[in-house]
């Protein structure tokens, strides 16, 4: 029996034996009898699918300026079989480019492993080493100067953190994004409107079918499919009133957002340290790249949207408006203030230490009194303060399209005891009213809750893009005010808190004198936080601001880290923005 | 289980074997996923090697187990690959308009290519335990009717190429241990006679596929393109080949399915007919050290599982070089331990793994 498996194994062998013997003489006839004639067919049968990249959508801002679009990059490159003398060639490269052989080098090293392939020795190299090496080609077999778009942004660092940029697509973006039509080496928004908005942006792109040789270079356009370029997108921004911040803004870490309370539109969104985008775009030369990642001041973070810090004493509005919409006080209710207010074994004290005497609501805004809020904090209680809170849109996103945004914090009982394991103690509910402790807010949702004063009680979206347009000119998409939040509080409470604001900025011994404007009227309020216990780790100094007050078009709030204080460093800010915003010769 | 009694009655040749093949068809997957990898961003070569690494770990501890433990459960191991085939049919995943692949864990897996290991594992039980009916109707026909439930199962998804393997392992394995040579003909007869009746159940890109066979030069753009492309490749490899990353036909992506079902293009291509030669050599190796296993082994069951081993390698390694050289019909199947592919992987070195154990445990009975 075995003896038959054994035997039935051998004629299972000699099979095998036959059948490698036909593969063998097949290969061996294939390729080496009739080896060179399939040499010649694999030189010249070949057909290639090229992509052409779509040209990317411009980036207008309110008023039509041009912020993002392309503009031609005069590209080196590399047809490493064509290269006859290398030394030479990086030689003579390396003194027309200004940059150092080593560096050539490594960069057409890099790509050693994939020779047909043509190597991006240097991109954008200017119209003039462009010119010269053109003239040069001759000299120079397999070197070659295309023309490539490339993303620009004139005005730089400027609108950034709002506009974002473009950069080559990452491996894991890939993976997420590859049955959307992305391939490696595109170029994909990074952050900010680029990235949020990126597939109406990048277009369609195009593609050529090209019959190649041996080495990969065109013979002739089979078939060809135009791109399609990508969608136009008119954005809510004020590059005007984006510089005017950006400017203000240069000595600070900081943040300032400006807004149209009346519709939601994002005017300047700033923050500070900032960097320039055209550094970013060409993944060729990556040191000046790394400089910017690499930075200890982290200037790709946007602290408008994504910065988290106590509001301090602009807080005190949502306090007065918490109280007064509740019947527990009313703008009469007055509180002696005698710079100190005892709890307990605690002392709290009022930022002027003698005190401020006896003060109404109105008074103890423009004053910004502390004892004034601690009272009223104490009557009202954390429930209905954070409720409030949560009711103008603290404490959460506001859904804006980009991505970052940071939701803030209002504190409560539940959240207390759950994150820090202890009960809520009457002195946060003191830390509370005046807008510190746990509480957090960006920015962004500062602005937020000074346009919810300025339009009274109808808070809008923040919104961005305003429109989209196709290449074709036709409008894809109109982004209308979307109403975010609507508070049914009586009219009166909106003036009394609005005409506290105005006496902020307006009259003498106000927080926010600074502000002023010779001809509109200003609304604000200041604001100045502690924020480590050493004191010399600084203070945040805020101003929120509003104009004209009697009927608002623009909501300002700034923040700047490491300050002294709101009333001496943020608020000069704030009444330069508003006298160069509504310019004082347009009134004249 | 005494592991240096295992060690010391392992093939070590079988293993260095093995191991040469390995290295070769991961470097070979490196060249021809060259291209794919910088298009799609992954990395097929850093895959690849991971489950060659996970499969010559199953390979040692395969060998280490008595094959006749793994066999005893041929049966429930074959219910579950078919449990799993007939899940595909209901849910699988589609992927290049094929059903193949089914999602376990975190990994997608090819149920179609554990079938052939539950395939050969089920004929090794049945044909050594049925012994004494080998000269009836029953021998033939009852392990026939087991491996065309999943065969069916596969072709419904549609997998032409890995459906078809399944009639010469089956049909050899029955031949070795003993089935009748009249039967065994008179059934290929019958299946020849009614192979015009499965053209209609053919897909039609299975048609144009066969056709093309016929007639390469039948639409040299379209269908013939594959087999054209894969003829270039190889021919225009010469004697020592263009060198590793260097062919054409390869790099400029002319040859598709490269990294499967074409690798040996892109092999031949890249090494010439050298380089041909050495791996035949090696396969040539292995296969002599697979049947000096089966000589050797003292009892049925596992001569048999080394009989299917073989079949199902030998099988493979005949159809895929011979539709690149274009002597068959491009069907689809892999190229034993050279294709990309980690379900295909990791069953080709689970099947030598047995075959190394029924060496290991060779004294024991």
């Amino acid at each position: 029996m075995k003896k038959s498996i054994d035997a039935r194994l051998r004629i299972l062998a000699i099979f095998l034996v036959i059948w490698g013997g036909v593969i063998v003489a097949t290969l061996w006839y294939m390729q080496v009898v009739k080896g060179e004639k399939y040499q010649e067919r694999a030189v010249r049968n070949r057909v290639r699918l090229v992509r052409i990249s779509a040209p990317r959508g411009t980036i207008f801002d309110r008023n039509g300026v041009v912020l993002a679009d392309n503009r031609p990059s005069f590209d080196v490159v590399i047809n490493p079989t064509e290269v006859e003398d290398r030394e030479r060639l990086i030689a003579t490269l390396s003194s027309i480019l200004n940059l150092s052989p080593e560096r050539l080098n490594r960069r057409l090293d890099t790509f050693r492993d994939r020779p047909f392939e043509p190597v991006r020795l240097a991109a954008d190299i200017g119209i003039v080493a462009a010119t010269i090496l053109e003239e040069k080609g001759p000299e120079l077999p397999g070197v070659d100067v295309q023309v490539n778009p490339i993303r620009s942004y004139p005005y730089g660092e400027v609108p950034v953190h709002l506009l974002g940029y473009v950069g080559q697509i990452s491996p894991r973006e890939l993976v997420k994004l590859k049955d959307s039509g992305y391939r490696a080496q595109d170029d994909i928004g990074k952050m900010g409107v680029e990235e949020a908005y990126d597939r109406y942006l990048r277009g369609e792109p195009g593609a050529e079918q090209l019959q190649v040789d041996a080495r990969g270079y065109r013979d002739k356009v089979l078939s060809h499919k135009e791109p399609r370029p990508g969608d136009d997108i008119y954005l809510t921004l004020d590059i005007r009133a984006q510089e005017i911040l950006e400017e203000l803004l240069e000595e600070w870490n900081g943040a300032a957002v400006a807004m149209d309370p009346r519709n939601g539109d994002l005017l300047a969104l700033v923050s500070h340290p900032s960097f320039d985008p055209n550094l970013l775009i060409r993944p060729v030369w990556k040191e000046d790249a790394e400089r910017v990642f690499s930075d200890p001041e982290a200037p790709l973070m946007n602290r408008a949207l994504s910065g988290e810090y106590p509001p301090g004493s602009p807080f005190k509005l949502v306090m007065a408006l918490t109280a007064l919409s509740s019947r527990v006080s009313t703008p009469k209710t007055t509180f002696d203030c005698r710079g100190v207010f005892l709890l307990g074994e605690s002392t709290f004290r009022c930022w002027l230490p003698g005190g401020h005497g006896e003060l109404d609501l109105q008074q103890a805004i423009k004053h910004s009194c502390n004892i004034y809020f601690y009272n009223l904090g104490l009557e009202v209680g954390v429930e209905r303060i954070s409720k409030m809170a949560r009711a103008i849109g603290l404490g959460e996103r506001s859904g804006l399209e980009i991505r970052g945004e940071s939701g803030g914090l209002i504190p409560d009982r539940a959240w207390k005891k759950k994150i820090i394991g202890e009960s809520w103690y009457t002195g946060d509910t003191v830390n509370l009213s005046i807008g510190q402790g746990y509480l957090l807010v960006t920015p962004l949702q500062m602005a937020s809750m000074g346009c919810i004063i300025a339009n009274r009680g109808t808070l809008y979206q923040p919104r961005i893009v305003k429109r989209m347009i196709s290449p074709e000119g036709e409008i894809i998409k109109e982004f209308e005010p979307v109403i975010r939040k609507k508070l049914d509080v009586p009219e009166e409470i909106w003036s009394e808190l609005l005409s506290g604001m105005v006496r902020v900025v307006n009259e003498e011994h106000g927080t926010g004198r600074a502000a002023a404007h010779p001809v509109i009227t200003v609304a604000g309020k200041s604001g100045t936080v502690q924020v480590g216990t050493p004191p010399e780790y600084g203070k945040h100094a805020w101003f929120l601001a509003l104009a004209p007050a009697d009927n608002p078009e623009v909501v300002l709030a700034i923040i700047l880290e490491d300050a002294e204080s709101g009333p001496r460093d943020a608020a000069p800010l704030a009444g330069e923005f508003m006298r160069r915003y509504f310019n004082v010769l347009e009134f004249q | 289980m005494n592991i240096l009694r295992v060690l010391k009655y392992l093939d070590w040749f079988l293993l260095v074997g093995v191991l040469l093949l390995s290295v070769i068809g991961t470097m070979a997957v490196y060249s021809a996923s060259y291209q794919l990898s910088a298009a799609s961003g992954i990395l097929y070569f850093k895959r690849q090697v991971i489950w060659m690494v996970a499969g010559l770990l199953l390979f040692l501890i395969l060998s280490a187990v008595d094959y006749r433990k793994v066999v005893a459960h041929a049966y429930f191991l074959a219910g579950c690959t078919t449990f799993l085939l007939v899940a595909i049919v209901i849910l699988g995943e589609t992927r290049f308009g094929a059903r193949r692949w089914i999602q376990i864990g975190g990994f997608t897996v090819q149920p179609s290519e554990f079938a052939k290991i539950t395939l050969i594992l089920m004929l090794a039980r049945f044909l050594s335990v049925k012994v004494d009916r080998r000269r009836r109707w029953s021998y033939i026909l009852l392990p026939c009717l087991m491996a065309a439930i999943p065969a069916l199962l596969i072709l419904k998804q549609p997998d032409l190429g890995t459906a078809l393997i399944f009639l010469p392992v089956t049909l050899g394995v029955i031949f070795v241990a003993g089935g009748r040579l009249k039967y065994i003909l008179i059934i290929l007869l019958i299946l020849a006679l009614l192979a015009p009746a499965f053209w209609f159940f053919l897909k039609d890109y299975q048609k144009t596929r066969l056709l093309v066979f016929i007639n390469p030069d039948l639409d040299p753009s379209g269908a013939g393109y594959t087999i054209l492309q894969s003829k270039i490749a190889i021919g225009s490899g010469g004697i020592w080949g263009k060198g590793w990353l260097a062919g054409t036909q390869n790099m400029l992506s002319f040859l598709p399915e490269r990294q499967t079902d074409f690798i040996f293009s892109v092999v031949a291509e890249e090494w010439g007919f050298a380089g041909c030669l050495l791996v035949l050599a090696i396969y040539a190796f292995i296969f002599l050290r697979l049947f000096i296993i089966g000589w050797k082994c003292r009892e049925m069951t596992g001569k048999l599982l080394v009989a299917g081993g073989i079949l199902v390698l030998a099988g493979h390694v005949g159809i895929n070089i011979g539709m690149a050289a274009g002597l068959l019909p491009a069907t689809g199947l892999p190229l034993p331990l050279i294709s990309y592919g980690g379900s295909v992987t990791i069953t080709f070195l689970i099947i030598l793994g047995l075959c190394e154990s029924v060496y290991a445990h060779r004294y024991y009975y």
